[in-house]
């Protein structure tokens, strides 16, 4: 526990939890206070790629999006922005009595409360089997979990829908070898989400179980070994070493796969178009059609605006949530 | 009594630790199965022929061999250059990214400097705005400063992504102080104490944002696809999407579509399975010892 | 994290949004004579873009000043390619442009009117031609078209008792029965049940049944009572179990037409050749025929035209690359190199047309009849809505009036 509130003050996460036998600093208080004055310059120069690139690329088009969505800025706006009128809130108040709009934010919940933990869980599972010694077949079943990562979407969504094809699909063959018959997926209103999720907890497990992986690096081999000469069961070592120790990893694999999830836009897009009957209309989706199919920028932006309000909610309660714990 | 216990506890353990490591191995095969079997499908369809691609009921090993799809799209594209493309877009970026993140990473983590926390602010924020729509105002800015058909409209607003900030700042934060105040102690510069010292030491992690960052702008789409009109300089999914998938004339073959994806993801696998040695417990920690 | 917003804001904020309003400037105005050396910059659409470049090779020839340098855009993104480069002002000088986009970029102002002594109404198809006429101007020359007919399988029909193509809608269903019934197929015919697209094959019936989409004054007739005969009529194959009630998004009807399945559907020219490629199985096992007729046998009319923008500084060049694409032997050479449909009636007289697959005669007659989709700005939201409607009718099994009156509400804001 050698980082003291220094380095702990409002900024979230978790710092030098590696080493639990590190036991607290030694009289670490006054050379930190020392080196607030003195790490100005290197801050800022290690900072400055970043800043520049993120000052020439990104901040334009952030705020640029945000001022588009107090107008209503529209096709023929392209050409001739200056006739775009300041509409200020219209656009937000007009999101709230948006019935798509609703059924895409109840959706989008439904998809991160289920997926995520499932994805967390999974990949997390996966990291700690690879990493309990299973010898040479480790770097076939890690690249074994890692194929989903990498395979792409179109050829994710020929396959998926061959799956779950109610006719003649692997699903629906396996269940009439035992004698059932398989529901149309993707075509039922009460079973399009759900697979999808199922489907998304799949295509994303492996990038939370990479970065496991790199997080089980920092636990170092002798507390493990000590832990088993003491007589510590794989459930006890599991849950007594490696779930406190990765907290920082787990902080950040949470945060990330609840951002990626909330902005969920290609499993839809690929596998129903939000069908049937909207059931699996996201945000994300709702707002790249109304953006670049019938370009309706200003509402479009509010919309990712308000996807963005939620996103920045959500996370900081994750970043409050996970930090309190580690304490 | 007491010593009964403990010697049938560590028989029991010895039992369990055996059998625990058979369920370990065949949860991972069942696992591993399931996680394979769409890339699979996508590896044999691209070898299929028609006949078989639509053959009903499903084939899953082609009747005959066939590298028809591959031919198709050597036809179709040249995929040389973009290949070429793509690869140096994507080396670009991950190399940025890997100096960039880790030089912001590090600070935020183990540095204190005035604006500390609006930077780190910064960071996550950027993570979090959907970044779909700002595509337009995006294509506007850069095409006014002339970018559009240059390589580093497809490398620049790429190179140092907010992810790899927050994923490098997590990780230097789990780096002991007294390892870095001991160098500071023995007069190294701050740029010796990140790049020769903390550096090595989140390998793991520099690994997994390689693989993260090579495979994100890889497949990065619909960028490139608006920052470039020059066909020399599409990458090799812009090219597919425009040369090989034809949605009225190639609907329903499947094969070229296949062969095109088994040939675009090839090159992150194998940069995955060249990477992934890092992962191998024992190199990071090692350091910390 | 407040830092967000007053950090970016402080920077950025005025400069950025300026600098998107001045990136819209006006051009075009100096123009190069056809004469002069000079490139033409074209954009065409997928596999087409790359035939389009073999031809600008052959049109260099001819004029050896012009040089034609042709991008290849997917037919997936290509719209969000041309919004962004009306916005840069990166247009090229002319491209290939989808029949139903047309009025989207009208209303932006970005093309320039076709010269109408030059490229002459009669010599097309009447209803491509109009699919480009807004408030009396023309925008578009029509290169290439298709439209809608039946297909459906003979050897099936056949063993159904059934010889003769259907002529009606009540011989449509008849042999839609007669396939389930009698030959034992799964289904009797594929009408699209929802998802993008349903308007395609739901089209042609409000057409046969003697309704258009809009009337006379411009505004949206969806609920006329044309509309609600032809969606009953469409209606009718999901209540009785005839048509799948669901599909996936890309769903493939060749496979289940090949299998026999799916025996019927309708669609566009394109499928003679994709069956050719997958399923040659199915050679003299099928047939194509005119759309069966309520009212009237009436399709409509889809395809490409080409356009010159109005920043364009090289037009006369562009107008000599469109006359030399639209000329008649060239417009046959195209259906050889890429199976489209010649959008010049007189091209159906060359030998490459005489000698195409005989199921390509039922698309030359509907073309002959088949009705203009209008060239509307907001078409796509237009297009969704209807899409919408008869999901309601398929998936929630609402009755065709009530979704001819909710589509008819939807659309009523989305037409000038």
């Amino acid at each position: 526990m050698s980082t003291t509130t220094a380095t702990r003050r409002g900024v979230p996460g978790r710092a030098g939890k590696v080493r639990p036998g590190a036991g607290p600093g030694k009289g670490a208080g006054p050379r930190r206070r020392d080196r607030l004055s003195v790490q100005n310059l290197p801050g800022w120069m290690f900072s400055t790629p970043f800043v520049a690139l993120f000052l020439t690329f990104m901040a334009v088009p952030i705020v640029a999006t945000l001022v588009m969505s107090f107008t209503d800025f529209g096709l023929t706006n392209v050409r001739d922005p200056f006739s775009t009128e300041f509409i200020g809130f219209e656009n937000y108040t007009r999101l709230l009595d948006d019935e798509r709009f609703t059924t895409a934010l109840f959706n989008t919940g439904y998809f991160v409360v289920l997926g995520v933990p499932l994805t967390v869980g999974a990949g997390l599972v996966a990291a700690v089997l690879l990493n309990s010694g299973i010898g040479r077949m480790r770097t076939f079943f890690r690249v074994g979990f890692y194929a989903p990562v990498v395979t792409s979407i179109v050829a994710v969504a020929v396959v998926w829908r061959f799956v779950l094809d109610p006719a003649d699909g692997l699903i629906s063959g396996l269940a009439s070898e035992v004698g059932l018959t398989s529901p149309d997926f993707l075509g039922s209103k009460a079973l399009a989400m759900p697979s999808l999720i199922i489907m998304a907890v799949w295509r994303n497990m492996g990038t939370a179980m990479v970065l496991f992986l790199a997080g089980l690096q920092g636990i170092p081999t002798e507390v493990r070994e000590a832990a088993r000469l003491d007589g510590a069961s794989m459930w006890q070592e599991f849950h007594r070493i490696t779930v406190p120790l990765l907290r920082p990893t787990m902080l950040y694999v949470c945060v990330m796969t609840t951002i990626g999830f909330l902005n969920v836009f290609e499993e839809p897009f690929v596998m129903t178009e939000g069908g049937p009957d909207n059931s699996t209309l996201t945000v994300s989706l709702d707002m790249y059609r109304e953006g670049f199919s019938f370009f309706h920028m200003g509402y479009a932006s509010a919309m990712a605006y308000v996807l963005f309000t939620v996103i920045l909610a959500i996370t900081l309660l994750q970043l409050r949530l996970l930090k309190d714990k580690t304490r | 009594m007491t010593a009964q216990v403990s010697d049938t506890a560590s028989r029991t353990l010895h039992k369990g630790e055996r059998s625990g490591r058979r369920l370990t191995l065949t949860a991972l095969w069942v696992g591993v199965v399931v996680m394979v079997t769409p890339f699979l499908w996508m590896v044999l369809s691209s070898f299929k022929s028609e006949r078989d691609l639509g053959a009903s009921p499903t084939v899953w090993i082609p009747d005959e061999w066939t590298l028809i799809h591959f031919r198709k799209l050597l036809d179709l594209l040249d995929m040389g250059s973009h290949f070429f493309n793509s690869t140096l877009v994507a080396t670009a970026v991950t190399g940025c990214n890997l100096v960039f993140c880790s030089m912001l990473g590090y600070a935020l983590a183990k540095l204190n400097f005035v604006g500390k926390r609006p930077l780190f602010g910064l960071v996550l924020g950027s993570l979090m705005v959907p970044h779909n729509l700002m595509l337009m105002p995006m294509f506007v800015m850069v095409s006014k400063m002339g970018l559009i058909d240059s390589y580093a409209a497809l490398i620049l607003p790429f190179a140092a992504g907010a992810f790899g900030v927050f994923l490098m700042r997590q990780f230097m934060s789990a780096i002991p102080d007294e390892l870095l105040e001991a160098a500071r102690i023995d007069g190294a510069g701050e740029w010796f104490i990140f790049w020769r010292i903390a550096m090595p030491l989140v390998k793991p992690a520099l690994a997994t944002l390689a693989i993260f960052t090579f495979l994100q702008s890889w497949n990065n789409f619909l960028w490139p696809l608006v920052a470039t009109n020059d066909p020399d300089k599409y990458t090799l999914p812009v090219a597919l999407a425009t040369f090989a998938i034809d949605p009225t004339k190639t609907n329903g073959s499947n094969g070229v579509l296949m062969a095109g994806a088994f040939l675009v993801v090839l090159p992150v696998l194998v940069v995955f399975i060249v990477l992934q040695r890092y992962f191998t417990q024992g190199i990071a920690t090692a350091g910390l010892k | 994290m407040q830092a967000i917003p007053r950090i970016a804001a402080a920077t950025a904020a005025t400069a950025a949004f300026a600098l998107l309003l001045s990136a819209c400037g006006s051009g075009g105005s100096e123009q190069t004579s056809a004469k002069d050396k000079q490139t033409l910059t074209v954009w065409g659409m997928g596999e087409e873009g790359k035939h389009l470049a073999k031809i600008g090779k052959e049109f260099n020839k001819k004029h050896p000043n012009i040089t034609v340098k042709v991008t290849p855009v997917g037919w997936d993104v290509v719209h969000q390619k041309l919004v962004s480069a009306v916005a840069a002002g990166e247009l090229p000088d002319m491209a290939q442009m989808g029949s139903t986009m047309l009025g989207e970029f009208i209303e932006l102002d970005a093309i320039e009117p076709v010269d109408e002594k030059t490229f002459k109404k009669d010599d097309y198809f009447p209803a491509a031609w109009n699919g480009g006429v807004k408030d009396g101007k023309a925008y578009g020359v029509p290169w290439y078209v298709d439209t809608r007919a039946l297909y459906y399988r003979t050897d099936l029909a056949k063993k159904a008792g059934v010889d003769e193509p259907p002529a009606t809608w009540e011989d449509q269903r008849k042999l839609a029965e007669a396939y389930k019934d009698k030959a034992k197929t799964k289904w009797g015919t594929y009408n699209q049940p929802a998802n993008t697209g349903v308007w395609q094959t739901w089209l042609p019936f409000l057409h046969s049944a003697g309704g258009e989409l809009l009337d006379k004054s411009g505004k949206p007739a969806l609920d006329s009572p044309e509309s609600v005969e032809a969606l009953t009529e469409y209606a009718h194959y999901f209540e009785k179990g005839l048509s799948r009630k669901s599909s996936p998004p890309d769903y493939d009807v060749v496979k289940d037409f090949g299998t026999g399945d799916a025996p019927m559907f309708i669609s566009g020219p394109w499928i003679v050749q994709n069956i050719q490629d997958q399923q040659p199985q199915l050679k003299g096992k099928y047939a194509t025929a005119p759309l069966p007729a309520g009212k009237s046998s009436t399709s409509w009319v889809g395809g490409a035209s080409l356009v010159t923008f109005k920043e364009s500084q090289h037009k006369a060049a562009a107008e000599e690359f469109t006359k030399y694409l639209t000329d008649t032997k060239q417009q046959a050479a195209w259906y050889e190199m890429a199976k489209s449909l010649p959008a010049k009636e007189a091209a159906f007289d060359e030998p490459q047309l005489k000698n195409a697959p005989e199921q390509l005669a039922a698309f030359e007659e509907q073309l002959k009849t088949a009705k203009t989709v209008p060239p509307l700005a907001k078409w796509e939201e237009f297009a969704s809505k209807m899409d919408e409607g008869i999901a309601r009718i398929s998936q929630k099994g609402e009755s065709p009036e009530k979704a001819a009156a909710w589509m008819q509400k939807a659309t009523e804001g989305l037409v000038d």
